[in-house]
């Protein structure tokens, strides 16, 4: 009686403060599918929610065994209540492996030995007999097995298992109180997917490219074809004058449409090569002055008013300072150019810079109350090459989008009331480092 | 060589308009371009043309082809008779059926070569003229058909069907004339 007397309140405590943090969790994993569409981050959610939950009912059946052992056996309704309870814990157990059963992604804890146990349907499904490690599983094998467990926790990459078959994989690191960290790594399919979106991504690339080699290479072709026949024709009189102009002119734009062409090349292989973040602690108000001190002068020359807002003021991101500050500049040269390209005076032009944090993610917008997108225009405007802009080269969203994805971050674009748009930029808090606490 | 057309080209691309231009130049009595179809009524209302070239698309970034599409249908409501070639880089051939049946004479894809444009274009010009020529004759029809009705319904009295038309006695018999219709 005295043992358990003294262990009763920081039992309770240890119960209490799981139960707390897998509401806690399954309020985040409700908001992640419902408002921001988070899947793969809910899923591993859903496991790290699993595995409490389990440590939960490990506990409490500790307590209540030795609860039951320390009372009077004659005392049969408080047993037949803890043994009620026990089944009420163990339905509740059984639910939880039924929902991560579910779940079609396999999940595989990963211990600091490197000891992997498949958590979920999925997982046993993957492994297809006991494992003792990640890489004892042929369907994911060796190399892929080794950069699984090197991805750093908060991690969502897409990885080519030993079939070559693509998974998306998100890694997470966890512990319990006492114990040491343990990885949760979830692979989701995604071949079909994967194949559809590429196929659509490259279709959208043709097009637009086709587009633009065919509107260059239309004069170039025409009218070289065209010279053969002005410079046979007999010059007649006083229409030599008029020939040599013809003929000048047609050199002059076959110059420039070829040299046209040279740049569309030369960006080409700037969207292709997107370097790799380097990323640091970056500072925004920091990162922004700078910027800022880059566009006055357009911003002056269009006379927008500009605005910026940072909270918390000493809010910063993980990110590759150079990269994220292309993005941006990219962003504000688009919102200006959208108050020029529109011309009118009829609003007084604004432009926006909003930072927050949110959800353990960094959250940039960019807003201004210019035109707007045309509409159906949203999913274009990132399609590389493609511009609205008579002189624009097509790719700055399209790299933008490009370095933002390869921060593991997002940029998407919204219409903003009562006119213009907003680019959101979300980074993730973390990327590229190791959270300080788990 | 015909007795020369009058053509307008309708292109956004300078360059393009430029090359489409010296390639007809030998076909052509005159030869307009304009950049979009903004100032297409004051065009044709103005002068007539014989052939209208029209870029399908003009709005950078739109590659939908409706542009085109309805600056075909404008052309159409000012000039029934007018034959338009459409041009495009990008159009497919759903948009080129949809432009057929939209009522334009022809398609030609971008980059085209010289000897393609040039024989689209003789082609519309002679049908343009073959329109017109059809139009005069149905107008011929119509107007020989109602002056016979006319002096049937007056039994031949050429005053009472002049004043029944709408025409003086001397014009009306120039058009009995014209049309071999003798007074009884």
């Amino acid at each position: 009686m005295m043992d358990d007397s003294s262990h009763g309140p920081s039992v309770a405590i240890g119960i209490a403060a799981r139960a707390v943090a897998i509401a806690a969790l399954a309020y985040l994993v409700l908001q992640l599918t419902l408002n921001r569409h988070l899947y793969a981050t809910a899923l591993v959610l859903v496991g790290l929610m699993a595995l409490l939950t389990a440590s939960l009912v490990q506990r409490i059946g500790r307590s209540t065994w030795s609860r039951s052992r320390s009372f009077d056996p004659s005392l049969t309704p408080a047993s037949q209540r803890v043994s009620r309870l026990e089944d009420a814990w163990q339905q509740q157990l059984d639910y939880r492996q039924t929902l991560l059963d579910t779940v079609a992604a396999a999940l595989f804890v990963v211990d600091e030995a490197g000891r992997a146990t498949p958590v979920n349907r999925a997982a046993q499904r993957l492994a297809g007999r006991d494992i003792y490690r990640l890489e004892d599983v042929q369907m994911i094998g060796a190399s892929a097995a080794r950069s699984l467990l090197a991805l750093p926790a908060g991690t969502r990459r897409i990885v080519t298992l030993a079939g070559g078959q693509q998974s998306f994989a998100s890694v997470a690191l966890f512990s319990a109180p006492g114990q040491s960290p343990r990885r949760l790594i979830g692979l989701q399919r995604i071949a079909g997917e994967l194949d559809a979106v590429e196929v659509k991504a490259w279709q959208d690339v043709s097009r637009v490219l086709a587009h633009e080699m065919m509107n260059s290479l239309t004069p170039i072709a025409s009218l070289s074809e065209s010279l053969e026949r002005l410079l046979g024709a007999p010059a007649q009189g006083g229409n030599a004058n008029a020939r040599d102009q013809e003929i000048s002119g047609a050199l002059e734009a076959i110059r420039r449409r070829s040299q046209g062409l040279m740049q569309f090349v030369e960006h080409y292989r700037q969207v292709a090569q997107v370097p790799t973040p380097q990323p640091c602690e970056v500072n925004l108000a920091d990162l922004l002055c700078g910027i800022e001190r880059l566009m006055a002068g357009a911003l002056r020359e269009q006379r927008v008013r500009y605005r910026r807002e940072i909270s918390p003021p000493e809010l910063t991101c993980w990110a590759d300072a150079y990269l994220i500050e292309q993005v941006l500049l990219n962003l504000l040269r688009n919102a200006i150019d959208a108050h020029a390209a529109a011309g009118v005076a009829d609003t007084e032009p604004y432009i926006e810079v909003l930072c927050r944090a949110r959800d353990g993610q960094v959250e940039i917008a960019v807003i201004d109350n210019g035109p707007g997108l045309r509409a159906g225009s949203e999913d274009q405007i990132f399609v590389p090459f493609f511009t609205t802009k008579s002189s624009g080269s097509g790719i700055g969203l399209s790299v933008a989008r490009q370095i933002v994805l390869a921060h593991a971050g997002r940029l998407e674009v919204q219409a903003h009331s009562p006119r213009g748009s907003a680019f959101v930029l979300t980074l993730p808090a973390f990327f590229g480092r190791e959270p300080r606490s788990c | 060589m015909n007795a020369g057309v009058a053509i307008l080209i309708i292109e956004d691309d300078a360059d393009v308009s430029r090359a489409a231009r010296i390639v007809l130049t030998p076909l052509a009595s005159r030869v307009e371009t304009i950049s979009g179809p903004r100032e297409l009524a004051a065009q044709l209302t103005s002068t007539s043309f014989d052939v209208v070239l029209l870029d399908m698309n003009f709005v950078s970034g739109e590659r939908s082809g409706h542009e085109g599409l309805d600056a075909l249908g404008e052309l159409l409501t000012l000039d029934a008779t007018l034959a338009v070639v459409l041009m495009t880089a990008y159009g497919g051939v759903a948009l080129a059926v949809e432009a057929l049946k939209r009522g334009a004479a022809d398609f030609v894809l971008k980059p085209w070569h010289n000897d393609k444009l040039l024989a689209a274009v003789e082609r519309a010009a002679a049908l343009t003229r073959q329109r017109r020529e059809e139009e005069t004759l149905q107008l011929n029809i119509l107007e020989r058909r109602a002056i016979e009705r006319a002096l049937s319904r007056h039994e031949g009295n050429v005053s009472l069907a002049a004043a029944a038309l709408g025409l003086s006695r001397p014009a009306l018999y120039r058009r009995m004339s014209k049309y071999g219709l003798g007074a009884e």
